[in-house]
């Protein structure tokens, strides 16, 4: 227990803590939208492009010496671009979005790898492939942490605005377009909003666990919330929680903390799966037997 | 002088380039209760879709209170059927009625007023949802859900309302209830233009029929006449069986 709080006074186990907490408000909030509006393969391909974004920032910055081009801006860069194309290509009657979302999802990922080949390893060393997939959340720096919590902030006013139009559009796009909504920029924007909430992830759990953070708290609360307000506030609190009990039990175990935290989530879902179930059955059950007494 | 609210003049419509509806030219005029009938895959929906602005037209022209689409859509209310929804999407009934009430011609709003808040409550009451209201949508029984969806269609007050099917997959009971409500919204003086399979709904308030497949035969009375069972259903009726 001492070893712990010892731990909390270091401060990158404190930047630690304070992006996980960053990050868990943009999974509750944009999570939602991801799960009711069925984008969880949209946030696969857009996820995967980051490890593009950040194999040419190295790239380029190692090249070319273009100092202010970190891995950052590279991934944000990737993933808005990755998010506009698939945005344009929903319209696109010739090819299937889940076909365009593969293409952009191995594309990314190919580029990343070609990327990263190319890196002059005399003038910068990258990261580790291990960290960029699967994350490092004890490397977020000081001026990182500002930038993700000035994004989420962000993220957050642009939700609060735009909350009325996001839930028509994601409720009933029809309504939407008789209502005279502009369904097209409304969809860019919530693209957008799932690029920029993947890269502020994946500085926590890595790219290939970006989907699992973004999609399990706000699938949970899905089973329990009347509103998609009450579900943001839900995926919040548990993302929140789970995720910094995730991280407790990885610096217990001393197990990665991404991976740590994926898997303390993924068992509070299969629990409230199954609590779930056993609910609605006890529900049709009370049901069937005040229907037969009546 | 009242307008029209929904006219259709010479339209040919379609998908992918093959028309489903061919030089259509028909009114929902205002106070109308028009039932519209045909098989499926005749153009029904099509022909809503392209009221509603969602389908240009290849040939012809659509008004709707003298407007584009685009631009007259908003004084329409719009009932889809109810199967096409999500039910774990996470809204109660009372803000699915809410929803209705956003209308972007009005410019950007935060909030609802308290005219749109009253306008929500008289739709809510006109479709009878208030002892459910509170339930969260996929609680609901397919009936109360297509109540829900006409009470959305109300909020924003609509001049006139289109209905796909309101009453597919209910039974009767629940039929009868929504074709009350319909007449209720009519006898107010909203224009109905209801798409359906149910031939029991010309004897529930309907004012004039129109059978739709490919073409249209337009009546002026519920009387579904033996041009429009053939154009329909392929049925010849004798003269003596009218």
């Amino acid at each position: 227990m001492t070893s712990i709080i010892e731990y909390l006074s270091i401060p990158l186990i404190q930047n630690m803590f304070m992006a996980t907490a960053a990050v868990c408000v943009l999974c509750g909030i944009i999570g939602a939208y991801v799960v009711v509006n069925r984008m969880v393969s949209v946030t696969g391909g857009v996820a995967h492009t980051v490890f593009g974004g950040v194999g040419f920032a190295y790239y380029v910055s190692s090249v070319f010496m273009v100092s202010w081009l970190t891995p950052m801006i590279g991934a944000l860069l990737f993933a808005v671009a990755a998010a506009v194309i698939m945005t344009l290509l929903k319209r696109a009657k010739d090819i299937r979005q889940d076909t365009a979302i593969g293409v952009i999802w191995a594309v990314g990922m190919a580029l990343g790898v070609i990327f990263m080949c190319f890196v002059d390893r005399t003038k910068i060393i990258p990261a580790s492939f291990e960290s960029i997939l699967f994350g490092d959340v004890l490397y977020v720096s000081t001026q990182m942490l500002i930038v993700m919590a000035v994004c989420a902030a962000i993220i957050v006013a642009i939700v609060a605005v735009l909350y009325r139009d996001f839930l028509i559009l994601t409720f009933d796009e029809t309504q939407a377009k008789i209502s005279g909504l502009r369904t097209g920029l409304l969809d860019l924007i919530l693209y957008l909003l799932i690029a920029i909430t993947c890269v502020m992830v994946s500085n926590i759990v890595g790219i290939i666990m970006i989907i699992a953070l973004v999609t399990m708290p706000a699938a949970i609360a899905n089973l329990f919330a009347d509103s998609l307000k009450e579900m943001m506030a839900i995926g919040t609190i548990l993302s929140l929680g789970l995720s910094i009990f995730g991280l407790f039990m990885a610096l217990a175990l001393n197990t990665p903390p991404g991976s740590t935290v994926v898997l303390v989530i993924g068992i509070a879902f299969v629990i409230a799966l199954a609590f779930d179930r056993v609910r609605k059955r006890r529900k049709s059950a009370a049901r069937s037997f005040h229907d037969n007494s009546e | 002088m009242s307008e029209v609210p929904v006219s259709f003049s010479g339209v040919t419509a379609g998908y992918g380039g093959a028309p489903v509806l061919r030089d259509i030219s028909l009114e929902l005029r205002d106070g109308d209760f028009l039932a519209v009938i045909g098989p499926n895959g005749g153009g029904k929906t099509t022909l809503l879709r392209v009221a509603l602005g969602l389908l240009e037209p290849m040939e012809g022209e659509t008004k709707v209170f003298g407007e584009s689409p685009a631009k007259g859509a908003h004084r329409l209310g719009y009932v889809p059927q109810h199967g096409t929804f999500d039910r774990r999407y996470p809204i109660k009934a009372e803000e699915a009625v809410m929803t209705g009430l956003r209308d972007a011609s009005r410019g950007f709003q935060l909030r609802y007023t308290e005219e749109e808040k009253e306008s929500a409550e008289r739709a809510i009451e006109m479709a009878g949802i208030g002892p459910f209201r509170g339930k969260r949508i996929g609680d609901l029984s397919g009936g109360q859900l297509q109540r829900v969806l006409i009470a959305r269609a109300l909020a924003g007050s609509p001049e006139a309302i289109l209905l796909d099917e309101p009453t597919a997959s209910l039974d009767p009971e629940m039929s009868s209830k929504v074709y009350e409500i319909l007449r209720n919204i009519n006898s107010k003086g909203i224009a109905v233009m209801l798409v359906t399979h149910d031939l029991d709904a010309m004897s529930q308030g309907v004012k004039r029929v129109a059978c739709v497949n490919g073409r249209a035969i337009i009546g002026e009375s519920p009387e579904i006449t033996p041009e429009m069972f053939e154009l329909g259903y392929g049925i010849r009726l004798g003269r003596e069986s009218r």
